[in-house]
């Protein structure tokens, strides 16, 4: 089975929050900001819990900032 | 900053491939499988080797631990993802290892119908070091490409 591809507006959303550092949404979010900028690079799909915890950051829903497009299954 | 994750991985690499050189000059220089296990210096200082990998690996693993008051995060769900999947990787690899290095050794020794014991110290020794080079190597291989510069 082909690997999900999952995009997102991170980088934006960033720039659009007083142009948050990707150091300083990695400490509200709890994770690295290597992890942040695998995500932005949409190198690493996060879990559940993490996406959950970004989109909160920005004050959006998880599906405001990550999308699945409707082939994202077929690579 | 580096991840947890990569800083040990990378000195594993270090420790594990010096080990794995030394070994392997200790037990083919001066007769090789046929003399190691009849050779008490060679067998003891093959032991000492590894084990002084062992030791520096448990040291770095403790001095490399996340701190209680550690200001900023060294390791998160991605970096677990990366070790789970390192790990996987090594297995295979080492299930490998372990595969091609009894076939090679019947292949060898097939027509002499036994083989000196020597072998057996080498499959035990060098399975060890190339499961943990092999899981260092992934680990830095998966940190690249799940990050351009992470």
């Amino acid at each position: 089975m082909a690997k999900d591809k999952v995009t997102n507006h991170i980088r934006k959303l960033r720039f659009e929050h007083n142009e948050m550092t990707q150091q300083e949404l990695s400490e509200l979010c709890g994770c690295t900001r290597q992890t942040i900028i695998a995500l932005e690079q949409e190198k690493y799909v996060p879990s559940l819990i993490l996406a959950i915890k970004i989109a909160r950051v920005f004050g959006k829903t998880v599906d405001d900032v990550f999308q699945l497009p409707d082939n994202g299954n077929e690579d | 900053m580096i991840t947890q994750t990569k800083i040990r991985a990378r000195f594993g690499l270090g420790i594990w491939g010096l080990v794995a050189a030394a070994f392997g000059l200790v037990f083919f220089l001066g007769g090789g499988a046929a003399t190691f296990a009849d050779d008490s210096i060679r067998m003891g200082i093959a032991a000492a080797i590894l084990g002084s990998g062992f030791i520096g690996y448990c040291s770095m693993l403790y001095l490399t631990r996340e701190k209680k008051d550690g200001i900023a995060l060294i390791s998160d769900e991605r970096d677990l993802e990366i070790a789970r999947q390192a790990n996987e990787i090594a297995l295979v690899a080492v299930l490998v290892f372990v595969y091609v290095v009894c076939i090679a050794l019947f292949l060898g020794y097939e027509t002499a119908g036994n083989l000196p014991i020597g072998w057996m110290w080498f499959l035990a020794y060098a399975t060890g070091c190339f499961g943990l080079l092999a899981q260092a190597v992934a680990t830095l291989v998966l940190h690249s490409e799940m990050s351009v510069n992470g």
